[in-house]
């Protein structure tokens, strides 16, 4: 049961990654590789806030959300302007350099050995200290988030995205500020993914900067194009996806040192399948062209 | 009243002079014609309108206001429409959701704006689908409404564009060969559409090969070779001047061989 | 000392400045994002230490070896991958997707049968001779000659002979080529082959010089990237110079600082650069379309 439920909490994590993510890839057309900063930027405002400032959980997310929009701000105004290869080349150095400080500032991350005995979530004065109830909580968040997507991507606005991923120019002749939607895309996405990494610091009680790296990126990514970008239930399919088929390889008695290279290499090979024969993934709307 | 005034515009690519020197005025509810052959820059020319390109040297007024340092969606916003050469659209986006992308609405750029103005925002969205559908009868496409865009023929890809700058609202409409593409059907549908435009004040500028088409409507006439406006005047005397028919002798024949204008410096 | 950092500097600037051009060369004429690039690097070290140090063949003969088999893997990869999509009119985003995760997969496989951990070629340091207060083994040599005689072959065949006028060509103005009936899919060919070359040899020399671990190519890849939007897109002899350029800050911070940092830094000069100079050392304003 508690199996069952352990999953249901990674798979609610990562709905919201994907989602989010999806912002970005299927509606505003902007491929991203650094988009587990965010989720590590979450992860530890939160973890820190809580244990350094003894913030409760519900301020510490809402204060992580903030940094992670605000931090989203230097790759976005930097290279949104520029060429596209310019803005792969920003998020992933962005990544690493994010990647670096949380393994380097050894006074403020503790660098590699990470952050442990993160405490249990408080809400309106319900300690969450079972696996169960942790379960309602991550699901209960990720419903909230799925409204919100539904909303924000149904509205205007999402379709206005919709348009600049098609064609900016058209878009901009028609009057929409296209570099300023932009980054209120990353910036939303940023926000979003700092959500997953507060349920993820308090979920595990530790964190280090191992899960936050450019696989990490890439994993999400897979998530995304698998699934298939441009629409609600893509990105939902491609975390399923990707969150079951460790557990494949883990009952076909494959040993743990080999399925984390094992798993990256069937899921780059099933994008570079999806890439050259159905890019919208396997539920997706938007062929990334 | 002159709305929209270039002022010794220059553009140059790597030394080529595409626009040369071009001063022109455009008054409200005027409807002007550009012609030359191809390569003349008249794109290039509206392209500089647009904010697409900036200028070398010149300047451009608009409502009497220094606009060269206004972006392209600046300039969209203020009334000034380009419709591309080649019927731009949102190709995976279907018709109707185009044409609602167009309308410029304070909604757009909030992501938020769903749970903050809900009521006022779906009042809009439901007056804004009422428009579109209009438009899309306006341009004989209410069937298709919900055919994504890239499935429809470039005739009708041109249509929707054309409806799209309509949604937008448009002071200054520069039409880079609206004809070419559309059959005769269309075209004597969008023609008197333009008319009463002008006729509501609106500025027309078009680029025409197909001159049959447009010479009712015109009032004056630009024609355009080498960067450089040679030659302008009323549409009822320019095409009695000497000069002018044999420069169009050629291009006409080329045009009746529907030989379509080249995609290059122009 | 400060010679030793200039000669340290001049060592790993010489390898940064090759990756950096073999990367710039794929970049530059074909506008790919060459990311696998990092992956034929891992895969040139560990040919080479299959070679060298698990069949003990001989030094020359694994060189050898090994720089076929990467070529041979650098050109299967443009024919397998990225021509394919081109002719589909696959966008800049699906191409270097792929390219990513081409190099997580090839990166992977070779972790899985090598193992995650480091490997070294040498057991025994390389004879090393002093220059004043400084000293250089003759692998650091190696690099600084390699780099010196590729950059000195570069600069000439770019300027005089017809391939390396075709490449310059190539970036500007692929229609006419075709209309001057040059054979295309013959120049691509040949430029993966050269870029693939390039890459081997850095391989080779990187496997010779430190600890080879499957995942260290992303750091290479990274600063050969950095080293060519610095240098300036489209100028090939920048990015041999961009790539000098940041081997001289990676040892500053190295030394000033830490070597955690490198990456870092490297990155923190892009952004700077990005800000004041985003076009380039051609620094014509470009049509706002181009951006």
């Amino acid at each position: 049961m508690n199996y069952f439920l352990h999953l249901l909490i990674m798979i609610s994590i990562y709905f919201i990654l994907s989602l989010s993510l999806n912002i970005l890839i299927g509606y505003s057309g902007l491929v991203s590789f650094c988009h587990s900063a965010f989720y590590g930027i979450g992860a530890y405002a939160t973890a820190l806030l809580m244990m350094k400032l003894h913030f409760p959980f519900t301020i510490s997310i809402i204060i992580g959300i903030a940094l992670s929009v605000f931090i989203s701000l230097f790759p976005s105004l930097l290279s949104l302007r520029l060429k596209q290869d310019y803005f792969y080349l920003t998020t992933i150095g962005f990544q690493i350099i994010i990647f670096s400080i949380l393994y380097n500032w050894l006074g403020l991350t503790n660098g590699p050995y990470g952050i442990s005995d993160i405490p249990n979530p408080s809400i309106l004065g319900i300690k969450i200290n079972t696996v169960l109830k942790f379960a309602l909580l991550s699901t209960a968040i990720f419903t909230i988030c799925f409204l919100l997507f539904w909303g924000i991507l149904s509205s205007p606005f999402g379709r206005t995205l919709k348009a600049i991923r098609e064609d900016e120019l058209l878009a901009s002749t028609l009057g929409k500020r296209v570099y300023y939607l932009k980054i209120t895309a990353f910036a939303l996405s940023a926000g979003f993914a700092s959500v997953s990494g507060a349920l993820f610091a308090c979920y595990m009680h530790y964190i280090d900067p191992t899960s936050f790296t450019l696989s990490e990126s890439f994993f999400i990514l897979s998530a995304v194009l698998i699934g298939g970008a441009g629409n609600i239930r893509g990105p939902l399919i491609g975390t399923i996806f990707v969150i079951i088929m460790p557990e494949i390889l883990r009952s076909l008695h494959i040993p743990d040192s080999i399925s984390a290279n094992l798993r990256q290499i069937i899921y780059g090979f099933l994008i570079l399948i999806l890439m050259r024969f159905r890019p919208q993934g396997l539920g997706g709307e938007y062929k990334l062209q | 009243m002159t709305i929209l005034e270039l002022r010794g515009i220059k553009k140059y690519f790597d030394g080529i002079r595409a626009v040369d020197n071009v001063s022109l005025s455009f008054k409200e509810g005027e409807i002007s014609l550009i012609v030359g052959p191809n390569g003349a820059g008249k794109s290039t020319l509206f392209n500089i309108i647009a904010g697409l390109l900036t200028p070398d040297e010149g300047e451009i007024i608009y409502k009497n206001k220094l606009i060269n340092h206004w972006k392209q969606w600046k300039r969209a916003r203020e009334g000034i429409s380009l419709l591309f050469q080649e019927a731009r659209i949102f190709k995976n986006l279907n018709l109707l959701q185009n044409i609602l992308v167009a309308f410029p609405s304070q909604y757009d750029e909030n992501p938020f704006a769903f749970l903050i103005n809900f009521g006022k925002l779906r009042h809009k969205e439901r007056e804004n689908l009422d428009k579109a559908e209009q438009l899309l009868s306006l341009i004989g496409l209410k069937g298709k409404s919900h055919y994504k865009a890239e499935d429809l023929s470039f005739g009708e890809q041109k249509l929707l564009s054309i409806a799209c700058l309509l949604a937008k609202g448009a002071e200054v409409l520069l039409l880079d060969e609206l004809t070419a593409g559309l059959s005769p059907q269309m075209v004597s549908t969008i023609l008197p559409l333009l008319k009463k435009l002008a006729d509501d004040g609106k500025t027309i500028i078009l680029i025409e090969h197909n001159l049959q088409a447009v010479l009712d409507i015109a009032d004056i006439v630009h024609f355009m070779n080498e960067g450089r406006i040679v030659a302008s005047g009323p549409t009822e005397e320019f095409f009695q001047r000497e000069e002018i028919q044999s420069f169009l002798a050629i291009d006409f024949s080329l045009s009746l061989l529907n030989i379509p204008p080249k995609k290059g410096v122009d | 000392m400060i010679l030793q950092i200039l000669l340290n500097s001049l060592v790993s600037g010489s390898l940064y400045a090759l990756v950096a051009l073999g990367f710039g060369l794929v970049y530059n004429t074909t506008r790919i994002f060459h990311i696998a690039y990092g992956a034929i690097f891992v895969a040139s070290s560990y040919l080479f230490y299959t070679f060298y140090s698990l069949l003990h063949l001989h030094i020359a003969l694994s060189i050898l070896i090994t720089l076929i088999c990467t070529v041979l893997i650098g050109i299967f990869i443009d024919m397998a991958i990225y021509r394919p999509l081109e002719r589909q009119n696959a966008s800049p985003d699906i191409i270097v997707i792929s390219s990513l995760a081409l190099y997580l997969v090839l990166v992977n496989i070779i972790a899985l049968i090598f193992g995650n951990e480091p490997k070294v070629v040498l057991e025994t340091l390389p004879p090393k001779f002093t220059i004043g207060q400084a000293t250089l083994n003759f692998i650091q040599l190696g690099f600084i000659i390699s780099f010196l005689v590729i950059s000195i072959l570069f600069f000439f065949s770019l300027k005089k002979t017809l391939l390396g006028k075709t490449i310059r060509a190539l970036r500007d103005n692929p229609q006419l080529l075709i209309a001057l009936g040059i054979n295309l899919p013959l120049l691509r060919l040949a430029i993966f082959l050269l870029s693939s070359f390039i890459c081997g040899i850095c391989g080779v020399l990187h496997a010779l010089d430190s600890a080879i671990d499957p995942h260290m190519g992303m750091s290479f890849l990274l600063i050969g990237m950095v080293a060519v939007i610095v240098g300036g897109v489209g100028n090939l002899l920048g990015s041999l110079a961009g790539g000098i350029l940041l081997g001289a800050l990676s040892n500053l911070i190295i030394w000033k600082i830490s070597g955690n940092w490198v990456d870092s830094f490297v990155f923190l000069l892009l952004f700077i650069f990005l800000l004041i100079r985003p076009y380039g050392i051609l620094a014509r304003r470009r049509r706002v379309e181009e951006l």
